[in-house]
Protein backbone atom coordinates (compact mmCIF):
# COMPACT_ATOMS: atom_id res chain seq x y z
CA UNK A 1 0.00 0.00 0.00
CA UNK A 2 3.16 2.35 0.27
CA UNK A 3 4.49 2.19 -2.38
CA UNK A 4 6.30 5.24 -3.64
CA UNK A 5 4.75 5.55 -7.09
CA UNK A 6 1.07 5.78 -5.69
CA UNK A 7 1.16 9.65 -4.93
CA UNK A 8 2.28 9.80 -8.28
CA UNK A 9 -1.14 8.31 -10.01
CA UNK A 10 -3.38 10.91 -10.96
CA UNK A 11 -7.17 9.49 -10.88
CA UNK A 12 -10.10 9.55 -12.29
CA UNK A 13 -13.11 11.59 -11.16
CA UNK A 14 -16.20 9.43 -10.20
CA UNK A 15 -18.31 10.76 -12.01
CA UNK A 16 -16.14 10.16 -15.31
CA UNK A 17 -15.52 6.17 -13.95
CA UNK A 18 -19.33 5.72 -13.85
CA UNK A 19 -19.68 7.39 -17.72
CA UNK A 20 -16.80 4.69 -18.10
CA UNK A 21 -18.41 1.91 -16.33
CA UNK A 22 -21.69 2.72 -17.92
CA UNK A 23 -20.50 3.04 -21.71
CA UNK A 24 -18.36 -0.47 -20.72
CA UNK A 25 -21.42 -1.97 -20.20
CA UNK A 26 -23.56 -1.11 -22.18
CA UNK A 27 -20.53 -2.18 -25.51
CA UNK A 28 -20.19 -5.08 -23.55
CA UNK A 29 -23.31 -6.18 -24.01
CA UNK A 30 -24.19 -4.66 -27.45
CA UNK A 31 -20.80 -6.93 -28.73
CA UNK A 32 -21.02 -10.07 -26.52
CA UNK A 33 -25.34 -10.32 -26.60
CA UNK A 34 -25.62 -13.01 -29.46
CA UNK A 35 -22.52 -15.13 -27.88
CA UNK A 36 -23.97 -14.66 -24.41
CA UNK A 37 -27.68 -15.36 -25.75
CA UNK A 38 -26.34 -18.82 -27.71
CA UNK A 39 -24.49 -19.69 -24.14
CA UNK A 40 -27.92 -19.74 -22.60
CA UNK A 41 -29.81 -21.57 -25.04
CA UNK A 42 -26.89 -24.44 -23.73
CA UNK A 43 -28.28 -24.29 -20.78
CA UNK A 44 -30.42 -27.07 -19.21
CA UNK A 45 -34.09 -26.59 -19.25
CA UNK A 46 -35.84 -24.64 -16.66
CA UNK A 47 -37.64 -21.25 -15.80
CA UNK A 48 -33.94 -19.81 -14.67
CA UNK A 49 -33.21 -20.60 -18.48
CA UNK A 50 -36.23 -19.41 -19.82
CA UNK A 51 -36.14 -15.78 -17.88
CA UNK A 52 -32.73 -15.00 -19.31
CA UNK A 53 -33.34 -16.33 -22.69
CA UNK A 54 -36.16 -13.51 -22.63
CA UNK A 55 -33.79 -11.07 -21.37
CA UNK A 56 -31.28 -11.44 -23.74
CA UNK A 57 -33.22 -12.51 -26.02
CA UNK A 58 -34.19 -8.38 -27.53
CA UNK A 59 -30.21 -7.16 -27.03
CA UNK A 60 -29.27 -10.30 -28.84
CA UNK A 61 -31.45 -9.42 -32.11
CA UNK A 62 -30.60 -5.52 -31.82
CA UNK A 63 -26.75 -6.85 -31.90
CA UNK A 64 -27.70 -9.14 -35.40
CA UNK A 65 -29.43 -6.77 -37.23
CA UNK A 66 -26.78 -4.22 -36.34
CA UNK A 67 -23.78 -6.57 -37.07
CA UNK A 68 -22.39 -5.99 -33.85
CA UNK A 69 -21.47 -9.48 -33.17
CA UNK A 70 -18.76 -9.68 -36.39
CA UNK A 71 -15.90 -8.60 -34.18
CA UNK A 72 -16.05 -11.03 -31.49
CA UNK A 73 -17.23 -13.38 -34.06
CA UNK A 74 -13.90 -12.21 -36.48
CA UNK A 75 -11.75 -12.70 -32.98
CA UNK A 76 -13.37 -16.20 -32.52
CA UNK A 77 -12.92 -17.30 -35.79
CA UNK A 78 -8.94 -16.10 -36.49
CA UNK A 79 -7.47 -16.66 -33.61
CA UNK A 80 -9.83 -18.42 -30.99
CA UNK A 81 -10.97 -21.23 -32.78
CA UNK A 82 -6.99 -22.05 -33.44
CA UNK A 83 -6.32 -21.75 -29.98
CA UNK A 84 -9.04 -23.90 -28.46
CA UNK A 85 -9.60 -26.12 -31.30
CA UNK B 1 -20.40 -16.54 -7.80
CA UNK B 2 -17.52 -16.48 -10.05
CA UNK B 3 -16.07 -12.88 -11.32
CA UNK B 4 -15.77 -14.40 -14.68
CA UNK B 5 -19.10 -14.94 -15.58
CA UNK B 6 -22.56 -12.68 -16.59
CA UNK B 7 -24.26 -13.37 -13.34
CA UNK B 8 -20.85 -11.35 -11.56
CA UNK B 9 -21.16 -8.37 -14.48
CA UNK B 10 -24.60 -8.17 -13.67
CA UNK B 11 -24.22 -8.17 -10.10
CA UNK B 12 -21.42 -5.99 -9.69
CA UNK B 13 -22.70 -3.38 -11.79
CA UNK B 14 -25.64 -2.66 -9.99
CA UNK B 15 -23.76 -2.77 -6.45
CA UNK B 16 -21.29 -0.08 -8.75
CA UNK B 17 -25.04 1.84 -9.25
CA UNK B 18 -25.81 1.46 -5.79
CA UNK B 19 -22.91 2.32 -4.14
CA UNK B 20 -22.37 5.49 -5.74
CA UNK B 21 -25.55 6.61 -5.43
CA UNK B 22 -26.04 6.26 -1.93
CA UNK B 23 -23.27 8.36 -1.38
CA UNK B 24 -25.08 10.73 0.66
CA UNK B 25 -26.66 8.32 2.95
CA UNK B 26 -23.55 6.88 4.44
CA UNK B 27 -25.50 4.08 6.44
CA UNK B 28 -28.08 3.17 4.19
CA UNK B 29 -24.64 2.25 1.94
CA UNK B 30 -22.94 -0.11 4.48
CA UNK B 31 -25.87 -1.76 4.96
CA UNK B 32 -26.41 -1.98 1.32
CA UNK B 33 -22.59 -3.27 0.67
CA UNK B 34 -22.94 -5.39 3.68
CA UNK B 35 -26.12 -7.12 1.79
CA UNK B 36 -24.30 -7.45 -1.23
CA UNK B 37 -21.60 -9.06 0.11
CA UNK B 38 -23.75 -11.46 1.83
CA UNK B 39 -26.01 -12.03 -0.98
CA UNK B 40 -22.41 -12.99 -3.63
CA UNK B 41 -21.52 -15.43 -0.68
CA UNK B 42 -25.16 -16.65 0.21
CA UNK B 43 -25.22 -17.23 -3.45
CA UNK B 44 -23.60 -20.38 -3.29
CA UNK B 45 -24.76 -20.83 -0.14
CA UNK B 46 -27.08 -18.76 2.17
CA UNK B 47 -26.75 -21.02 5.47
CA UNK B 48 -22.58 -20.21 5.54
CA UNK B 49 -23.37 -16.56 5.08
CA UNK B 50 -25.39 -16.62 8.13
CA UNK B 51 -22.03 -18.22 9.82
CA UNK B 52 -20.13 -15.52 7.90
CA UNK B 53 -22.31 -13.14 9.92
CA UNK B 54 -22.27 -15.05 13.42
CA UNK B 55 -18.32 -14.65 12.78
CA UNK B 56 -18.53 -11.22 12.20
CA UNK B 57 -21.47 -10.66 15.09
CA UNK B 58 -18.88 -12.72 17.84
CA UNK B 59 -15.01 -11.15 16.81
CA UNK B 60 -16.45 -7.72 16.73
CA UNK B 61 -18.00 -8.40 20.32
CA UNK B 62 -14.40 -10.19 21.58
CA UNK B 63 -12.89 -6.94 20.01
CA UNK B 64 -14.88 -4.29 21.57
CA UNK B 65 -14.74 -6.54 25.54
CA UNK B 66 -10.60 -6.74 24.94
CA UNK B 67 -10.40 -2.80 24.07
CA UNK B 68 -12.92 -1.69 27.00
CA UNK B 69 -11.37 -3.74 29.62
CA UNK B 70 -8.50 -1.63 31.75
CA UNK B 71 -4.80 -2.47 31.63
CA UNK B 72 -5.04 -4.26 35.22
CA UNK B 73 -7.34 -6.62 33.61
CA UNK B 74 -5.04 -7.79 31.30
CA UNK B 75 -5.93 -11.58 32.23
CA UNK B 76 -9.86 -11.35 31.32
CA UNK B 77 -8.63 -9.38 27.97
CA UNK B 78 -6.23 -12.59 27.49
CA UNK B 79 -9.18 -14.82 28.23
CA UNK B 80 -11.67 -12.71 25.34
CA UNK B 81 -8.59 -13.46 23.12
CA UNK B 82 -8.13 -17.08 23.66
CA UNK B 83 -12.18 -17.12 23.46
CA UNK B 84 -11.63 -15.50 19.61
CA UNK B 85 -8.46 -17.64 18.73
CA UNK B 86 -10.89 -21.06 19.57
CA UNK B 87 -13.70 -19.85 17.77
CA UNK B 88 -12.17 -18.74 14.66
CA UNK B 89 -9.76 -21.83 14.75
CA UNK B 90 -12.42 -24.01 15.57
CA UNK B 91 -14.76 -23.01 12.57
CA UNK B 92 -11.85 -23.55 10.70
CA UNK B 93 -10.41 -26.83 11.75
CA UNK B 94 -14.52 -28.21 11.63
CA UNK B 95 -15.05 -27.85 8.37
CA UNK B 96 -11.26 -27.93 6.72
CA UNK B 97 -9.46 -30.60 8.91
CA UNK B 98 -12.45 -32.64 10.29
CA UNK B 99 -12.09 -35.40 7.14
CA UNK B 100 -8.44 -35.51 7.01
CA UNK B 101 -8.40 -35.96 10.70
CA UNK B 102 -10.24 -38.31 10.97
CA UNK B 103 -10.03 -40.30 7.62
CA UNK B 104 -6.51 -39.81 7.57
CA UNK B 105 -4.55 -39.69 10.59
CA UNK B 106 -7.31 -41.31 13.09
CA UNK B 107 -8.36 -43.89 10.83
CA UNK B 108 -5.59 -45.81 9.83
CA UNK B 109 -4.07 -45.34 13.17
CA UNK B 110 -7.29 -47.28 14.54
CA UNK B 111 -7.26 -50.20 11.42
CA UNK B 112 -3.38 -50.91 12.30
CA UNK B 113 -4.39 -51.39 16.34
CA UNK B 114 -7.52 -53.60 15.22
CA UNK B 115 -5.48 -55.72 13.13
CA UNK B 116 -3.51 -56.36 16.14
CA UNK B 117 -6.41 -56.80 18.50
CA UNK B 118 -8.22 -59.14 16.42
CA UNK B 119 -11.15 -60.30 13.87
CA UNK B 120 -13.82 -58.82 16.35
CA UNK B 121 -11.97 -55.94 16.37
CA UNK B 122 -11.74 -55.22 12.28
CA UNK B 123 -15.11 -56.18 12.26
CA UNK B 124 -16.32 -53.21 14.53
CA UNK B 125 -14.08 -50.95 12.90
CA UNK B 126 -15.43 -51.94 9.33
CA UNK B 127 -19.17 -51.41 10.94
CA UNK B 128 -18.13 -47.66 12.49
CA UNK B 129 -16.91 -46.67 9.25
CA UNK B 130 -20.08 -47.49 7.16
CA UNK B 131 -21.41 -45.50 10.24
CA UNK B 132 -18.69 -42.40 9.66
CA UNK B 133 -18.11 -41.99 5.84
CA UNK B 134 -21.71 -40.80 5.04
CA UNK B 135 -21.54 -38.39 8.07
CA UNK B 136 -17.70 -37.08 6.91
CA UNK B 137 -18.73 -36.68 3.25
CA UNK B 138 -21.68 -34.09 4.96
CA UNK B 139 -19.14 -31.60 5.48
CA UNK B 140 -19.13 -29.23 2.63
CA UNK B 141 -15.75 -27.08 3.40
CA UNK B 142 -17.49 -23.00 2.81
CA UNK B 143 -15.85 -21.32 0.15
CA UNK B 144 -12.93 -18.78 1.46
CA UNK B 145 -13.19 -19.85 5.35
CA UNK B 146 -9.65 -19.71 5.42
CA UNK B 147 -9.69 -16.33 3.96
CA UNK B 148 -12.18 -14.90 6.18
CA UNK B 149 -10.46 -16.70 9.02
CA UNK B 150 -7.83 -14.87 8.76
CA UNK B 151 -8.48 -11.47 8.27
CA UNK B 152 -11.11 -12.32 11.54
CA UNK B 153 -7.93 -13.46 13.68
CA UNK B 154 -5.54 -10.68 12.46
CA UNK B 155 -7.91 -8.21 13.65
CA UNK B 156 -8.49 -9.58 17.24
CA UNK B 157 -5.05 -10.10 17.62
CA UNK B 158 -4.34 -6.46 16.37
CA UNK B 159 -6.89 -5.25 19.05
CA UNK B 160 -5.38 -7.17 21.64
CA UNK B 161 -2.25 -6.09 20.48
CA UNK B 162 -2.89 -2.37 20.78
CA UNK B 163 -2.25 -1.90 17.48
CA UNK B 164 -5.38 -1.10 16.06
CA UNK B 165 -8.74 -0.40 17.48
CA UNK B 166 -12.22 -1.80 16.75
CA UNK B 167 -14.11 -0.84 14.48
CA UNK B 168 -16.73 2.29 15.19
CA UNK B 169 -19.18 -0.33 14.68
CA UNK B 170 -20.09 -3.59 13.91
CA UNK B 171 -21.59 -2.85 10.01
CA UNK B 172 -18.14 -1.53 9.48
CA UNK B 173 -16.14 -4.68 10.78
CA UNK B 174 -18.71 -6.79 8.81
CA UNK B 175 -18.20 -4.82 5.63
CA UNK B 176 -14.19 -5.79 6.58
CA UNK B 177 -14.53 -9.43 6.86
CA UNK B 178 -17.42 -10.16 4.19
CA UNK B 179 -16.47 -7.80 1.59
CA UNK B 180 -17.45 -9.74 -1.46
CA UNK B 181 -14.48 -8.64 -4.06
CA UNK B 182 -11.71 -10.24 -1.73
CA UNK B 183 -13.95 -12.74 0.39
CA UNK B 184 -13.26 -16.06 -1.31
CA UNK B 185 -9.76 -16.06 -2.40
CA UNK B 186 -8.24 -12.89 -0.95
CA UNK B 187 -5.83 -10.49 -0.70
CA UNK B 188 -6.19 -11.02 3.17
CA UNK B 189 -6.19 -7.76 3.75
CA UNK B 190 -5.31 -6.79 7.46
CA UNK B 191 -8.42 -4.48 9.79
CA UNK B 192 -5.97 -1.73 9.80
CA UNK B 193 -6.09 -1.25 6.21
CA UNK B 194 -9.71 -1.83 5.48
CA UNK B 195 -11.53 -1.29 8.44
CA UNK B 196 -10.99 2.83 8.19
CA UNK B 197 -12.03 2.60 4.50
CA UNK B 198 -15.23 0.74 5.41
CA UNK B 199 -15.65 3.42 8.37
CA UNK B 200 -15.51 6.47 6.28
CA UNK B 201 -16.88 5.27 3.02
CA UNK B 202 -15.25 6.62 -0.38
CA UNK B 203 -16.51 10.29 -1.33
CA UNK B 204 -17.91 10.97 -4.32
CA UNK B 205 -15.60 13.85 -4.43
CA UNK B 206 -12.37 11.61 -4.77
CA UNK B 207 -10.53 10.87 -7.31
CA UNK B 208 -10.63 6.86 -8.20
CA UNK B 209 -7.54 5.13 -9.91
CA UNK B 210 -10.04 3.89 -12.52
CA UNK B 211 -7.17 3.02 -15.12
CA UNK B 212 -5.39 0.73 -12.89
CA UNK B 213 -8.55 -0.75 -11.88
CA UNK B 214 -9.68 -1.66 -15.34
CA UNK B 215 -5.97 -2.70 -16.52
CA UNK B 216 -5.96 -5.15 -13.48
CA UNK B 217 -9.82 -6.67 -14.08
CA UNK B 218 -8.96 -7.03 -17.78
CA UNK B 219 -5.74 -8.10 -17.32
CA UNK B 220 -7.35 -11.08 -14.51
CA UNK B 221 -9.53 -11.98 -16.96
CA UNK B 222 -7.23 -12.86 -19.62
CA UNK B 223 -5.05 -14.17 -17.11
CA UNK B 224 -8.13 -16.57 -16.30
CA UNK B 225 -10.10 -17.27 -19.19
CA UNK B 226 -7.57 -17.44 -22.00
CA UNK B 227 -4.20 -18.79 -20.11
CA UNK B 228 -5.19 -20.32 -16.92
CA UNK B 229 -8.25 -22.70 -18.38
CA UNK B 230 -6.19 -23.56 -21.23
CA UNK B 231 -3.15 -24.62 -19.60
CA UNK B 232 -5.02 -26.14 -17.05
CA UNK B 233 -7.38 -28.41 -19.80
CA UNK B 234 -4.49 -28.98 -22.24
CA UNK B 235 -1.32 -29.67 -20.15
CA UNK B 236 -1.39 -29.62 -16.27
CA UNK B 237 -5.12 -31.76 -15.71
CA UNK B 238 -4.06 -34.24 -18.65
CA UNK B 239 -0.21 -34.07 -17.08
CA UNK B 240 -1.73 -34.66 -13.92
CA UNK B 241 -3.87 -37.23 -14.08
CA UNK B 242 -2.49 -39.70 -15.97
CA UNK B 243 1.69 -38.80 -15.56
CA UNK B 244 2.64 -43.06 -17.04
CA UNK B 245 1.00 -41.81 -20.17
CA UNK B 246 3.40 -39.31 -21.35
CA UNK B 247 6.66 -38.59 -22.03
CA UNK B 248 9.34 -36.79 -19.47
CA UNK B 249 9.32 -33.93 -21.78
CA UNK B 250 5.69 -33.80 -21.81
CA UNK B 251 5.43 -33.92 -18.39
CA UNK B 252 7.74 -31.22 -17.17
CA UNK B 253 5.86 -29.50 -19.74
CA UNK B 254 2.68 -29.96 -17.60
CA UNK B 255 4.83 -29.21 -14.62
CA UNK B 256 5.88 -26.27 -16.34
CA UNK B 257 2.09 -25.45 -17.61
CA UNK B 258 0.77 -26.05 -13.80
CA UNK B 259 2.89 -23.75 -12.21
CA UNK B 260 1.74 -20.94 -14.78
CA UNK B 261 -1.67 -21.84 -14.50
CA UNK B 262 -1.57 -21.59 -10.43
CA UNK B 263 0.20 -18.27 -11.51
CA UNK B 264 -2.48 -16.92 -13.98
CA UNK B 265 -5.35 -18.57 -11.56
CA UNK B 266 -4.55 -17.19 -8.41
CA UNK B 267 -3.05 -13.52 -9.46
CA UNK B 268 -6.26 -12.86 -11.91
CA UNK B 269 -8.37 -13.18 -8.88
CA UNK B 270 -6.10 -11.23 -6.59
CA UNK B 271 -5.80 -8.49 -9.66
CA UNK B 272 -9.98 -8.95 -9.95
CA UNK B 273 -10.35 -8.32 -6.74
CA UNK B 274 -8.06 -5.33 -6.58
CA UNK B 275 -9.50 -3.49 -9.53
CA UNK B 276 -12.88 -4.02 -8.74
CA UNK B 277 -12.41 -2.75 -5.03
CA UNK B 278 -11.05 0.14 -6.92
CA UNK B 279 -13.87 0.83 -8.68
CA UNK B 280 -15.80 1.34 -5.21
CA UNK B 281 -13.37 3.60 -4.16
CA UNK B 282 -11.35 0.89 -1.68
CA UNK B 283 -7.83 0.24 -1.77
CA UNK B 284 -5.95 -3.20 -1.51
CA UNK B 285 -2.16 -4.15 -0.57
CA UNK B 286 -0.78 -5.91 -3.63
CA UNK B 287 -0.60 -9.77 -3.48
CA UNK B 288 1.82 -10.85 -5.67
CA UNK B 289 5.31 -8.87 -7.17
CA UNK B 290 6.49 -11.11 -10.31
CA UNK B 291 7.14 -14.13 -8.21
CA UNK B 292 8.93 -16.53 -10.44
CA UNK B 293 11.66 -13.79 -10.90
CA UNK B 294 13.17 -14.29 -7.20
CA UNK B 295 16.21 -15.47 -6.76
CA UNK B 296 16.03 -16.99 -3.91
CA UNK B 297 12.99 -18.98 -1.76
CA UNK B 298 13.04 -16.35 0.46
CA UNK B 299 12.51 -13.75 -2.20
CA UNK B 300 9.78 -15.84 -3.88
CA UNK B 301 7.87 -15.82 -0.32
CA UNK B 302 7.99 -11.82 -0.61
CA UNK B 303 6.84 -11.99 -3.64
CA UNK B 304 3.92 -14.80 -3.95
CA UNK B 305 0.58 -14.30 -1.59
CA UNK B 306 2.29 -11.38 -0.20
CA UNK B 307 -0.77 -11.33 2.31
CA UNK B 308 -0.33 -14.87 3.60
CA UNK B 309 3.16 -14.59 3.69
CA UNK B 310 3.21 -11.48 5.43
CA UNK B 311 -0.01 -12.65 7.73
CA UNK B 312 2.32 -15.86 8.68
CA UNK B 313 5.35 -13.93 9.30
CA UNK B 314 3.30 -11.71 11.80
CA UNK B 315 1.18 -13.54 13.17
CA UNK B 316 2.94 -17.14 13.77
CA UNK B 317 6.80 -16.49 12.60
CA UNK B 318 7.59 -13.63 14.54
CA UNK B 319 5.25 -14.65 18.13
CA UNK B 320 7.12 -18.06 18.06
CA UNK B 321 10.55 -16.05 18.57
CA UNK B 322 11.24 -15.28 14.92
CA UNK B 323 15.10 -15.14 14.33
CA UNK B 324 15.61 -13.91 17.89
CA UNK B 325 16.11 -16.60 19.42
CA UNK B 326 19.03 -18.56 17.50
CA UNK B 327 20.13 -20.88 14.77
CA UNK B 328 18.43 -23.68 15.89
CA UNK B 329 15.20 -22.48 17.03
CA UNK B 330 14.89 -20.12 14.01
CA UNK B 331 14.67 -23.49 12.08
CA UNK B 332 11.92 -24.73 14.32
CA UNK B 333 9.98 -21.57 13.67
CA UNK B 334 10.41 -21.54 9.94
CA UNK B 335 9.42 -25.47 9.95
CA UNK B 336 6.39 -24.80 12.11
CA UNK B 337 5.24 -21.87 10.02
CA UNK B 338 5.43 -23.48 6.67
CA UNK B 339 3.83 -26.96 8.23
CA UNK B 340 0.83 -24.67 9.38
CA UNK B 341 0.94 -22.87 5.78
CA UNK B 342 0.81 -25.73 3.88
CA UNK B 343 -2.04 -27.10 6.17
CA UNK B 344 -3.82 -23.87 5.09
CA UNK B 345 -3.74 -24.47 2.06
CA UNK B 346 -5.18 -27.72 1.98
CA UNK B 347 -6.06 -30.95 4.56
CA UNK B 348 -4.15 -33.59 2.74
CA UNK B 349 -0.47 -34.79 3.30
CA UNK B 350 0.52 -33.36 0.24
CA UNK B 351 -0.05 -30.33 1.46
CA UNK B 352 1.95 -30.42 4.55
CA UNK B 353 5.06 -32.07 2.12
CA UNK B 354 4.69 -29.04 0.25
CA UNK B 355 5.18 -26.79 3.18
CA UNK B 356 7.50 -29.04 4.92
CA UNK B 357 9.45 -29.10 1.31
CA UNK B 358 9.62 -24.93 1.53
CA UNK B 359 10.44 -24.68 4.96
CA UNK B 360 13.54 -27.36 5.02
CA UNK B 361 15.04 -25.53 1.96
CA UNK B 362 14.46 -22.48 3.34
CA UNK B 363 16.31 -23.34 6.35
CA UNK B 364 19.14 -24.66 4.37
CA UNK B 365 19.20 -21.38 2.12
CA UNK B 366 19.76 -19.44 5.98
CA UNK B 367 22.48 -21.75 7.00
CA UNK B 368 24.07 -20.98 3.33
CA UNK B 369 23.97 -17.38 3.49
CA UNK B 370 25.31 -17.44 6.95
CA UNK B 371 27.96 -19.51 6.68
CA UNK B 372 28.90 -17.36 3.58
CA UNK B 373 29.07 -14.34 5.77
CA UNK B 374 31.35 -16.08 7.74
CA UNK B 375 33.52 -17.36 5.41
CA UNK B 376 33.66 -13.91 3.74
CA UNK B 377 33.16 -11.19 5.87
CA UNK B 378 29.45 -10.08 4.36
CA UNK B 379 27.29 -8.27 6.50
CA UNK B 380 24.30 -8.33 5.03
CA UNK B 381 21.59 -9.72 7.76
CA UNK B 382 19.99 -13.09 6.04
CA UNK B 383 16.61 -11.53 6.87
CA UNK B 384 16.74 -8.82 3.96
CA UNK B 385 15.44 -8.90 0.96
CA UNK B 386 16.38 -10.89 -1.35
CA UNK B 387 18.71 -12.72 0.48
CA UNK B 388 20.34 -15.58 -0.77
CA UNK B 389 20.96 -13.55 -4.50
CA UNK B 390 22.53 -10.34 -3.02
CA UNK B 391 25.30 -12.41 -0.90
CA UNK B 392 26.29 -14.77 -3.22
CA UNK B 393 25.39 -13.97 -6.93
CA UNK B 394 25.85 -10.72 -8.91
CA UNK B 395 25.04 -10.10 -12.57
CA UNK B 396 24.84 -13.79 -14.87
CA UNK B 397 23.90 -15.30 -11.27
CA UNK B 398 21.11 -14.00 -10.46
CA UNK B 399 20.18 -15.26 -14.09
CA UNK B 400 21.10 -18.90 -12.94
CA UNK B 401 19.36 -18.24 -9.64
CA UNK B 402 16.17 -17.38 -11.25
CA UNK B 403 16.16 -20.59 -13.17
CA UNK B 404 17.05 -22.55 -10.24
CA UNK B 405 14.31 -21.44 -8.09
CA UNK B 406 11.65 -21.16 -10.64
CA UNK B 407 12.42 -24.74 -11.03
CA UNK B 408 12.46 -25.32 -7.33
CA UNK B 409 9.19 -24.19 -6.65
CA UNK B 410 7.77 -25.92 -10.02
CA UNK B 411 9.00 -29.15 -7.97
CA UNK B 412 7.19 -28.03 -4.80
CA UNK B 413 3.96 -27.43 -7.18
CA UNK B 414 3.89 -31.10 -7.78
CA UNK B 415 3.43 -31.91 -4.54
CA UNK B 416 0.74 -28.88 -4.04
CA UNK B 417 -0.89 -30.27 -7.21
CA UNK B 418 -0.54 -34.43 -6.77
CA UNK B 419 -2.76 -35.11 -4.17
CA UNK B 420 -1.67 -38.27 -3.30
CA UNK B 421 2.20 -38.92 -2.54
CA UNK B 422 2.09 -41.63 -5.09
CA UNK B 423 0.99 -39.70 -7.79
CA UNK B 424 4.22 -37.78 -6.78
CA UNK B 425 6.60 -40.64 -6.85
CA UNK B 426 4.79 -41.21 -10.90
CA UNK B 427 5.32 -38.16 -11.82
CA UNK B 428 9.50 -37.56 -10.61
CA UNK B 429 9.60 -40.97 -11.95
CA UNK B 430 8.03 -40.39 -15.81
CA UNK B 431 10.64 -37.27 -15.72
CA UNK B 432 13.24 -39.27 -14.53
CA UNK B 433 12.71 -41.65 -17.07
CA UNK B 434 12.87 -38.76 -19.84
CA UNK B 435 11.82 -41.25 -23.23
CA UNK B 436 12.14 -44.34 -21.93
CA UNK B 437 8.90 -45.22 -20.72
CA UNK B 438 7.07 -43.24 -23.13
CA UNK B 439 8.86 -41.89 -26.04
CA UNK B 440 6.44 -39.73 -28.14
CA UNK B 441 6.36 -36.30 -27.09
CA UNK B 442 3.34 -35.30 -28.19
CA UNK B 443 2.48 -31.75 -25.80
CA UNK B 444 5.11 -29.48 -27.26
CA UNK B 445 3.33 -27.93 -29.60
CA UNK B 446 3.85 -24.04 -30.87
CA UNK B 447 0.72 -22.94 -29.05
CA UNK B 448 1.19 -24.93 -25.55
CA UNK B 449 4.84 -23.11 -25.41
CA UNK B 450 3.33 -19.57 -26.79
CA UNK B 451 0.64 -19.90 -23.53
CA UNK B 452 3.12 -21.15 -21.22
CA UNK B 453 5.84 -17.75 -22.32
CA UNK B 454 2.83 -15.67 -22.64
CA UNK B 455 1.62 -16.34 -18.65
CA UNK B 456 5.00 -16.01 -17.49
CA UNK B 457 5.25 -12.72 -19.41
CA UNK B 458 1.89 -11.42 -17.62
CA UNK B 459 4.45 -11.35 -14.19
CA UNK B 460 5.62 -7.91 -15.30
CA UNK B 461 2.33 -6.38 -14.66
CA UNK B 462 2.37 -7.49 -11.10
CA UNK B 463 3.15 -4.36 -8.84
CA UNK B 464 3.52 -0.88 -10.01
CA UNK B 465 5.39 -1.36 -12.83
CA UNK B 466 3.17 -0.30 -15.46
CA UNK B 467 2.42 2.64 -13.20
CA UNK B 468 2.69 5.34 -16.52
CA UNK B 469 -0.09 3.20 -18.25
CA UNK B 470 -2.54 3.47 -15.24
CA UNK B 471 -1.60 7.12 -15.54
CA UNK B 472 -2.61 7.81 -19.05
CA UNK B 473 -5.41 5.64 -18.91
CA UNK B 474 -7.24 7.30 -16.37
CA UNK B 475 -6.45 10.40 -18.03
CA UNK B 476 -8.52 9.50 -21.06
CA UNK B 477 -12.15 10.15 -21.14
CA UNK B 478 -14.63 8.34 -19.46
CA UNK B 479 -16.54 6.90 -22.50
CA UNK B 480 -13.06 6.30 -24.09
CA UNK B 481 -11.88 4.49 -21.44
CA UNK B 482 -15.15 2.36 -21.40
CA UNK B 483 -15.01 1.85 -25.14
CA UNK B 484 -11.51 0.53 -25.07
CA UNK B 485 -11.97 -1.65 -22.19
CA UNK B 486 -15.46 -3.17 -23.84
CA UNK B 487 -13.26 -3.53 -26.88
CA UNK B 488 -10.61 -5.63 -25.31
CA UNK B 489 -12.91 -7.50 -23.40
CA UNK B 490 -14.87 -8.76 -26.37
CA UNK B 491 -11.67 -9.75 -27.62
CA UNK B 492 -10.69 -12.01 -24.37
CA UNK B 493 -14.07 -13.49 -24.55
CA UNK B 494 -13.66 -14.72 -28.08
CA UNK B 495 -10.23 -16.05 -27.41
CA UNK B 496 -11.07 -17.98 -23.89
CA UNK B 497 -12.88 -21.50 -24.03
CA UNK B 498 -16.66 -21.74 -23.29
CA UNK B 499 -17.73 -21.97 -19.57
CA UNK B 500 -14.59 -21.01 -16.95
CA UNK B 501 -13.47 -23.52 -14.24
CA UNK B 502 -13.91 -22.05 -10.69
CA UNK B 503 -11.05 -20.68 -9.22
CA UNK B 504 -7.92 -23.26 -7.24
CA UNK B 505 -7.72 -20.86 -4.48
CA UNK B 506 -11.32 -21.39 -3.98
CA UNK B 507 -10.83 -25.08 -2.61
CA UNK B 508 -8.70 -23.13 0.21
Amino acid sequence: MSNPHEEKTSGMPVRRTIVAVTVFYALVLALNAVALHESIERQPFGPARTFWLSVTGPPAAASRALRLDRPREFVNKTLGSRINH
Amino acid sequence: MLFPTAVFALFFFAVFAAHWSLAAWPRTRKAFLLCASLFFYGYWSWKFALMLLASALFNHAAARRMHALPVPEASKKRCWLVAALVFNLGLLGFWKYTGFLIGDVILPILRMASIRIGPDAVQWLVGFQEELFPVLSRIILPVGISFFTFQALSYVIDVYRGKTVPAASWLDFANYLAFFSQLVAGPIVRAKDLVPQMEQMPHRASSLDSGRAAFLILSGLFKKTVLANWLASRLADPVFAWPAAYSGPDVLLGVYGYAIQIYCDFSAYSDIAIGTALLLGFKFPDNFNAPYLATSLQDFWRRWHISLSTWLRDYLYIPLGGSRRGTSRTAVNLLITFLLGGLWHGAAWTFLLWGAFHGVYLILERAFVTGWQRLFGSRTDPDSAPGLSKVVFAGAGRFFARIWVFHLVCFSWILFRAGEVELVREMLGAIAAWRNAVSEVVLWETTAVLIVITGFITQFFDGRRLWRLYQGMSRLPGWLLGAIAALVLTVILALGPEGVAPFIYFQF
